[in-house]
């Protein structure tokens, strides 16, 4: 069911806008973002907890020597050795408050782990977001080949596929080498000052613009084929302006893409942060998995799959405000 | 409408297409992944050198006519491991593309031809399985599987199920309701015989292109996967792996990081292009 707009749009407008036509709308989104959080949590449970068998036997290793009663002293220390879906309730429970227990190796609260770990990945994931959209809107509006603006469309129409093509870890360490050990002009790793931030936000950004670039293009491509704009065009208005009015229309279906685009950039962070030696999500993912600390690597993508679900309820919300021919869906 | 439908090429994607020559591209991308199955299968046709040889002499070489793209800190020639890496890179991707395409291929036949209730609650799973990004979802099979090339696999694998099973059901679903299949349905044709005989057939196009997409994606998650150390142990010989040991010489040896690089965005890109080239033709077809 959606909430039509009669004929006119001018004085329909409004009575969307109130909270009884909006709770319907809220309440379902909210319980569906509620769903697919609950799901991941789950999904991610089975793996760790269920998949192998023993989680014990993960964090001791394959090949690890262990005489049984010291065996099951540990179980029972981490309360394995309940029916697991004992184990699957009190954990559910225990993630609604935002607990996922201590690290199997710090013995930290993997909440507080998280949180420190946090603002630095969302410093540099911030910028990079920011570089990714100025990088991926230029190649896009480059690759049009605009009158007035240079002709070598062809060559910034492949430069996003290139992009989308390296992995995260070459880009990496290229600028590493390239602006760190032959050039000299910012540190390599360390997270003292701004100019180290300057390589990973460039290298987390990198992926982001290429798909980024390659969605906005089409879409653009489209736009350009549309009346409006030939319109414009009769009527003389400047490329500039012409332009401003495609973005506007053409980056619609890009917005609905910044789940997906954050989401990369979390996972890309793993691989990021490891390379520039950072302290962030990434980082804290990375050591995870090295010590097979479930209990971590459980909570950080039980965060990542939360970070998803609030990005594109938002973006789910906001749709309809930045288009108005959007309306929002019960 | 009419005015955007009289004017030809009004879209540049039209006007770049006629300018390449996309018959030519595609035969040398081709050739670029026949090139590289030679090196997986047999390595020595190729490799100069005895990939495991150590001369600690001859360390940290610049590339040179001896040494083609130099040698690493041990002295054993970057040409000859590359090659010789190139099986297990290859290997790790196709068990991982293999294992999506039929997991995934079968949960979005199953979704696609039940009844609409079992087909609303697997996609609901899908959705979660795609609302976690791949690499961390691989991430997390790799911690309860162990590290190795066959754990990283089937987590790479296991990641790209998701949107196998989105891609097959949307194909089978539009199959499903061309005339046809409904006339071969009304003429008796058993549920099974229908699904196997005109549904799949028909609906593997995409997903067949998808998988060569998925093909570039899974090489850039296995060496990303290897690179963080996940992987095959040293001793073997991976792409992510050669750039992981590459990475500690990143200040003397440009050639470590530069060369292993290039040879994974070429493969990439190349089935990158084969891959958009069949969408493509599967496009025109309906």
């Amino acid at each position: 069911m959606s909430t039509r707009a009669s004929g006119q749009a001018a004085s329909a407008r409004p009575s969307r806008w109130t909270f009884a036509r909006l709770r319907p709308v809220l309440t379902k989104k909210l319980l569906q973002a509620a769903f697919v959080a609950w799901a991941s949590f789950t999904l991610t449970f089975a793996i760790l907890y269920w998949l192998p068998g023993d989680p014990v036997s993960i964090m001791l290793g394959a090949d690890a020597q262990v005489d049984p009663a010291a065996f099951a002293k540990i179980r029972a220390q981490y309360g394995f050795d309940r029916p697991l879906i004992i184990q699957y309730a009190d954990a559910l429970w225990r993630a609604l408050h935002l607990d996922f227990g201590t690290s199997l190796v710090t013995g930290k609260s993997v909440t507080a782990s998280i949180a420190e770990a946090a603002p630095v990945t969302a410093q540099l994931a911030f910028i990079a977001l920011a570089l990714s959209v100025i990088l991926g809107t230029t190649l896009a509006v480059l690759s049009l080949d605009l009158p007035g603006f240079p002709r070598f469309g062809v060559i910034f129409s492949k430069i996003p596929s290139i992009f989308v093509a390296v992995p995260t870890f070459v880009v990496g360490l290229l600028l590493l080498q390239f602006f760190a050990f032959t050039l000299r002009w910012v540190p390599a790793t360390g997270s003292d000052s701004w100019l180290t931030l300057v390589l990973p936000a460039l290298t987390l950004a990198i992926p982001g613009a290429g798909l980024l670039g390659q969605v906005l293009s089409n879409s653009l491509h489209q736009t350009y084929s549309e009346t409006f704009i030939r319109l414009m065009r009769s009527r003389g208005y400047s490329e500039l302006r012409i332009l401003g009015h495609a973005l506007h229309n053409a980056s619609l279906p890009a917005f609905t893409m910044a789940g997906l685009i954050v989401g990369g950039t979390l996972a890309s962070s793993v691989v990021t942060e490891t390379v520039f030696s950072r302290q962030g999500i990434g980082r804290l993912m990375q050591m995870g998995v090295t010590n097979k600390d479930i209990n971590l690597v459980c909570g950080l993508i039980v965060f990542s799959a939360l970070t998803y679900v609030v990005i594109n309820l938002l973006v789910d919300l906001l749709y309809p405000l930045l288009d108005p021919r959007v309306e929002y869906r019960a | 409408m009419t005015d955007a439908a009289v004017l030809p090429g009004s879209t540049p994607r039209r006007r770049w297409s006629s300018l390449s020559f996309p018959g030519l591209n595609f035969w040398l991308a081709l050739a670029v992944i026949g090139l590289l199955l030679v090196c997986a299968v047999s390595p020595q046709l190729f490799a100069t050198h005895d990939p495991l040889a150590i001369a600690v002499r001859g360390k940290l070489q610049p590339p040179s006519a001896g040494h083609w793209f130099g040698t690493d800190h041990l002295g054993r020639d970057v040409y000859s491991r590359l090659v010789y890496g190139t099986q297990n890179s290859l290997r790790a991707t196709s068990i991982a593309v293999a294992l999506g395409l039929v997991i995934g291929s079968l949960i979005g036949l199953v979704s696609g031809t039940a009844p609409q209730r079992v087909d609303s609650r697997i996609m609901r799973v899908v959705d979660v399985m795609l609302a976690i990004p791949n690499l961390l979802l691989s991430l997390a099979i790799v911690t309860a599987l162990g590290f190795g090339l066959v754990p990283v696999a089937i987590a790479v694998g296991v990641g790209s199920i998701g949107s196998f099973a989105r891609i097959m059901r949307s194909e089978v679903l539009r199959v499903q309701g061309a005339t046809f299949v409904e006339a071969t349905a009304l003429l008796g044709a058993s549920k099974g015989y229908v699904i196997f005989r005109h549904v799949l057939p028909h609906a593997m196009g995409p997903v067949l292109a998808l998988a060569t997409v998925e093909f570039g994606a899974a090489v850039l998650s296995v060496s990303s996967l290897s690179f963080l150390g996940f992987g095959a142990p040293p001793p073997e010989m991976e792409w992510g792996l050669l750039i992981a040991e590459g990475r500690k010489f990143i200040n003397v040896g440009w050639w470590l990081i530069l060369f292993p690089s290039l040879v994974i965005v070429g493969t990439v890109l190349t089935t990158n292009h084969l891959g958009r080239e069949l969408e493509r033709r599967h496009a025109g077809d309906h």
